[in-house]
């Protein structure tokens, strides 16, 4: 597995007291878009401040893409497109002057700076607001030039902030595509938020903070296989004629809700073949469906998050 | 390569900025004013009309200089954090240091051409309009003052700038440089002459006898002294020491005009002053600025 982030015992302690980051051990693998999840306050934004060299460490080591996050943090802003929490940009300046400016700091030159306006103004569809002055976007169109200004250097690695804060339903949707068109082109990103729905299903990986301590990290599907060993399986069962009959002889074998004509039971991975038993066994009954119901992100955040 | 970029926008910045044309018109405006006071009490009487007219420009001079300096200071960092356009700058390949460096130099570029252009327009206006006099001492006189305007400004500058690393609102370090500009302008004045006198004690009467024209004399230096060491706190005092030594002698009709060389000797102090306040400011500043984290 190749990373492009790795981290060592990396510990940021505030005026000799506040611990915002402790001992984290960050794994980020290429190519995934990894959620970064934890309330306000666990250390999120502190830990993507380090990566990116805003701040030093107090303690540990770390690497971006190969690069030491204390000694070459020039090197790594040069090639990470980062968003950070609670930006803004130059009202009095438009979409396009804001970008030149980003363009400008990092080196890229005139003609080239122009093409690639172009192009990330019109990924973010923002391509027609190109030169309107930034005092007149709303939340949104801000965050989408935020965005903007992130892929300016065509970056291989991406750190989005709460990037979908302020955003409506509508331009959560096309953020997700966006996030999903990023990865495709073979970047990797990284999204931190305290919101788990504004993440919905486009994480792959996921890391799990807490007061300032990393408490899970990996790909969702072997953290969902994690969880279903830990906590059980979860079955669906979809029945079009016996339901109540049915539900009767399943619950014997785990914990069972009937509604709507669907049966959801929980239980040992082992029991899907005694579930198969009972559904030959059992007549006057019509099978729809039968599946099995991955654990959520809502459900992996509040296992890894309060239970384990 | 930041730094140059920083420097260009900001210069470009600071150039189309409402702040900046409000304060060049009020320039206007105060030196029109002056000039048709001095033309209406008859300038083409007095002997050395250029002297009253670099008084009346140096009067405007040091009341503008720290204005500008607070007016492009206050924000100059609180502002940038304040908008959240300084996590966008620093999430760039570029050094915290060639931030504050880019801002300091183009507003020092600013300030120097804008006052001496001023300067020079000026003069021009003076012997264009007026056909006056106008030697090369006169023009190294008025542009040796304007650079002490240059400095006064970056002392008020340095002043803002540093409040302005401190504060999380601009709001806050345009107090703190207002009160500081206050103090220095008007309230120390005043405190400095109430503490001369109650030290110094009221004025002896003039008797008319010589003895009582010593006791006076005494008394008057006495207060001077005291007033004076008390004014050393405020940069403005230097400036104005600047310009008044500069155009003292060639303001007294019939009096022995004191070489440029001497006067710039007599002045160098003063100099001096107006350049180690803002050097230890701005390096605190910069030292700060660059130690900080961006939480």
């Amino acid at each position: 597995m190749e990373l492009v982030i790795e981290t060592k015992n990396l510990t940021k302690i505030y005026e000799k007291k506040v611990v915002a980051v402790d001992g984290v051990n960050l794994k980020v693998p290429k190519g995934a878009i990894a959620g970064l999840i934890g309330h306000n306050g666990a250390g999120k934004t502190t830990l993507i401040s380090m990566l990116t060299g805003l701040i030093l460490p107090t303690k540990g080591s770390g690497k971006v893409l190969g690069y030491d996050i204390i000694k070459e943090s020039l090197e790594i802003r040069k090639r990470v497109g980062l968003l950070p929490e609670g930006f803004g940009f130059y009202d009095h300046l438009t979409a396009y002057q804001n970008l030149k400016y980003i363009a400008e700091l990092n080196g890229i030159d005139r003609k080239e700076a122009d093409k690639r306006i172009v192009e990330v103004l019109k990924t973010v569809g923002l391509e027609k607001h190109k030169d309107s002055k930034v005092k007149g976007f709303s939340r949104g169109m801000k965050q989408r030039l935020g965005i903007a200004q992130a892929l300016l250097k065509d970056p291989q690695l991406l750190i989005l902030d709460e990037p979908t804060v302020g955003i409506d339903p509508e331009g959560a949707i096309g953020f997700r595509i966006l996030m999903r068109k990023l990865v495709e082109e073979g970047r990797t990103v990284i999204l931190s938020t305290h919101l788990l729905h504004e993440l919905g299903d486009i994480c792959d990986y996921i890391i799990v903070m807490k007061q300032g301590k990393l408490l899970a990290q990996g790909y969702v599907k072997d953290l969902q296989r994690e969880y279903e060993e830990k906590k059980g399986y979860v079955y669906e069962i979809r029945v079009r004629k016996g339901a109540e009959k049915l539900y009767q002889e399943v619950k014997e074998l785990g914990e069972a809700v009937l509604k709507d004509n669907v049966i959801t039971v929980k239980c040992s991975r082992d029991t899907v073949e005694d579930l198969n038993s009972v559904f030959k066994k059992t007549e006057g009954v019509v099978l729809e469906e039968f599946k099995v119901v991955k654990p959520s992100l809502e459900n992996l955040f509040l296992y890894y998050y309060y239970e384990r | 390569m930041g730094f140059k970029v920083v420097l260009k926008k900001e210069l470009k910045d600071m150039l189309m900025s409402k702040r900046f044309i409000i304060l060049i018109a009020i320039f206007i405006l105060f030196y029109v004013a002056g000039f048709y006071f001095l033309v209406t009490i008859g300038l083409p009487q007095i002997r050395r009309p250029i002297v009253f007219l670099l008084r009346n420009y140096n009067s405007i001079l040091g009341l503008i200089a720290p204005i500008l300096g607070i007016a492009f200071g206050y924000d100059a960092i609180s502002g940038e954090r304040e908008r959240g356009t300084l996590r966008i700058i620093l999430a760039q390949p570029i050094y915290r240091d060639s931030v504050i460096l880019g801002k300091l130099l183009a507003f020092f570029l600013l300030t120097a051409t804008s006052l001496y252009a001023a300067t020079f327009i000026s003069l021009g206006i003076f012997v264009a309009g007026f056909g006056g006099a106008l030697t090369l001492d006169d023009i190294a006189r008025a542009s040796i003052i304007t650079l002490a305007a240059v400095l006064l400004s970056l002392v008020y500058y340095s002043i803002s700038l540093l409040f302005s690393v401190f504060s999380r609102k601009s709001s806050h370090s345009a107090l703190l440089a207002i009160a500081v500009w206050i103090i220095m302008a008007i309230v120390l004045p005043l405190v400095a002459t109430m503490v001369a006198f109650s030290i110094a004690g009221p004025p002896p009467r003039i008797s008319g006898t010589q003895r009582g024209a010593a006791a006076f004399r005494e008394w008057s230096k006495k207060f001077n002294q005291v007033r004076e060491s008390i004014m050393r706190i405020s940069p403005d005092t230097y400036f104005g020491k600047v310009a008044n030594t500069l155009l003292r002698e060639i303001s007294i009709a019939g009096r022995k005009t004191v070489s440029l060389t001497d006067a710039l000797y007599s002045v160098a102090p003063s100099f001096a002053v107006l350049t180690i306040v803002p050097l230890i400011l701005l390096i605190a500043s910069f030292t700060i600025f660059v130690r900080q984290e961006e939480k």
